[in-house]
């Protein structure tokens, strides 16, 4: 952990310089065997990404419906570099897209217009987002996504294509909103 | 010398680093002596030597020792040394020449003209101490600590105060950007106890016209009507802000609007919080659900619309901060002799204190940037 220093304030010269920052789920985030808890390090030069897990030996009661918990990081930092991160909970087996719709989450970004969209369709291409952790809770890529992402990166998916899970799994996932757009890497 | 940012969201306190402090290529090194405030003129004139860079300018302003930030672009924030009131923020915000706009309403007391309400404060309480003295401890007695500038796009001024009895270590960093000003506070606790703050940055935010006032990106948060915390510049004080309105509205005779009831909290489910009538709300996690294993956050940043009146749009950060403050005077912004309307928001942690414990450090950030140009 970096302190920072009183005697000698630096001023913002570049919007990018090398920063690291940490992204943890909640503490209390329970699965289906233990806890875990994940430690993501941006890092806009060398990137890495270390995950801790801290198994807790009672085991875990039932809190509540399953539901499954969502990171979404936005593609702005915050003005001091670390992720804008929205928290949600949501079932399972809903589109990713009404999961993010629902929940008032930026998914099209500038496309979120009434006719530059398709809407749910899988046509348009526009609402893709990076999937960072939690690939096995969603479903595999659709034909029409495979035809989109022909050239993008392996991690990126339409949200009007993947439905997360099923009712009643439990998990977390962590996604970058308009991964075009944003100015961070991940590993 | 080159501090990096890092931001640990693992506590449950989060630690945030100040905003926009990036690694540099030099490094200032200026001794931060306390000024003692004994003849002004003096002790301006030391103060201007000691931290006077380009761009920032100790001056005095009714009396009262303040300091000018200024950047290359033209954008300006003044700043009161006596207890941290920046009561003038100008951003430039039209390409025209003279295009900088004053962003926040400032009221100066006829009878004190010394005295002035508005414009943007920090708000810090000391929860424990309430039971020895009968009335909260105010932030008073600032001291320039430090101050740093580039001469070209960034300015940067340090304000430190601590509290009595020497448990509280305060800093409060104003920085000026061309389309941003940022707020920074940083708390340390150097006593044995562990203390509760409640705390929030508001900005009374001026708008043209009544009409059109909104604020955008709240959609989906709970709220609940709450007064804002007790504050010296405060424009409303927290009962007034929680009185009804009772100006006639329309054409229907007096049709009351529907104003929650303190404590009932509601999830916002319009894209645009109009602000035309009084309201006094924070939006927040409802304390309640706090403890449960994941909370909806609300959300990082909104933005303040002035559709009729100047139809500029200023975007709020709230980092480190659990709560956003909203409220807005309704037919009160009359009684201040002025025709402005004005908003009073911000961000704050003032529904559950933050708990900080001795030798931790809790930091804070508000940031409010505008793309108008």
């Amino acid at each position: 952990m970096v302190v920072h220093q009183f005697n000698s304030l630096g001023l913002l010269l570049l919007p990018q310089t090398t920063k690291k920052c940490h992204i943890r789920l909640s503490q209390n985030l329970k699965l289906g065997e233990g806890r875990k808890s994940y430690a993501i390090n941006i890092d806009s030069q060398t990137s890495s990404i270390s995950e801790t897990t801290a198994t807790t030996t009672t085991p875990d009661t039932d809190e509540g419906p399953p539901v499954i918990d969502f990171a979404f990081v936005n593609s702005r930092l915050l003005p001091d570099g670390s992720p804008d991160v929205q928290y949600r909970s949501a079932c399972g087996g809903q589109k990713l897209r009404d999961i993010m719709l629902e929940n008032h989450v930026e998914l099209y970004g500038p496309y979120a217009r009434p006719l530059l969209n398709c809407g749910g369709g899988g046509t348009c291409g526009t609402c893709i987002v990076e999937v960072i952790d939690g690939n096995q809770l969603l479903s595999p890529k659709t034909p029409k996504e495979k035809e989109k992402l022909k050239k993008k990166p392996k991690k990126w998916r339409l949200a009007c294509q993947t439905v997360v899970g099923k009712e009643d799994s439990r998990g977390e996932l962590i996604i970058q909103q308009l991964p075009e757009w944003k100015l961070h890497e991940w590993e | 010398m080159a501090s990096l940012l890092s931001a640990h969201l693992s506590n449950p306190k989060p630690l945030l680093p100040l905003p926009l402090i990036r690694a540099t290529s030099y490094s200032i090194s200026t001794n931060a002596t306390a000024v003692p405030a004994q003849s002004p003129t003096s002790s301006l004139q030391s103060l201007e030597e000691t931290f006077g860079r380009k761009g920032i300018k100790f001056i005095e302003s009714n009396g009262i020792p303040s300091v000018e930030l200024s950047v290359r672009n033209g954008s300006s924030v003044n700043l009161r040394l006596s207890d941290a009131l920046i009561t003038s923020y100008k951003p430039k915000v039209f390409w025209k020449d003279d295009g900088c706009k004053e962003v926040l309403r400032t009221i100066q007391a006829v009878e004190d003209p010394s005295s002035v309400k508005g414009g943007i404060g920090l708000i810090l309480n000391d929860l424990s101490k309430t039971t020895n003295n009968s009335s909260p401890w105010y932030l008073s007695e600032w001291v320039v600590k430090d101050t740093d500038s580039d001469s070209f796009d960034a300015v940067q001024i340090e304000l430190g105060c601590t509290n009595g009895n020497g448990t509280l270590e305060v800093t409060y960093v104003i920085s000026l950007y061309p389309l941003s000003l940022a707020t920074a506070v940083i708390v340390n606790n150097t006593g044995p106890k562990p203390i509760e703050l409640t705390s929030a940055i508001l900005s009374h935010i001026k708008m043209d016209k009544r009409d059109g006032t909104a604020i955008d990106g709240l959609i989906g948060c709970s709220y609940c009507a709450h007064p804002p915390l007790d504050s010296s510049f405060g424009i409303l004080s927290p009962v007034e802000a929680m009185k009804p309105d009772d100006e006639p509205s329309g054409w229907f005779g007096s049709s009351k609007p529907d104003a929650p009831k303190a404590g009932v909290w509601t999830v916002e489910d319009n894209q645009y919080t109009f602000l035309k009538n009084k309201l006094s709300r924070v939006y927040a996690v409802p304390p309640p659900e706090r403890s449960k294993r994941m909370r909806r956050t609300p959300p990082s940043n909104y933005t303040t619309i002035d559709k009729h009146g100047s139809k500029l749009n200023f975007r709020i950060i709230r980092m480190g901060f659990e709560d956003i403050y909203l409220g807005s005077p309704g037919s009160f912004a009359k009684r201040n002799n002025g025709e402005d309307y004005f908003i009073c928001t911000g961000p704050a942690s003032m529904m559950v204190p933050v708990v900080l414990n001795p030798e931790e450090e809790w930091r804070a950030a508000q940031v409010i940037e505008h793309d108008n140009l």
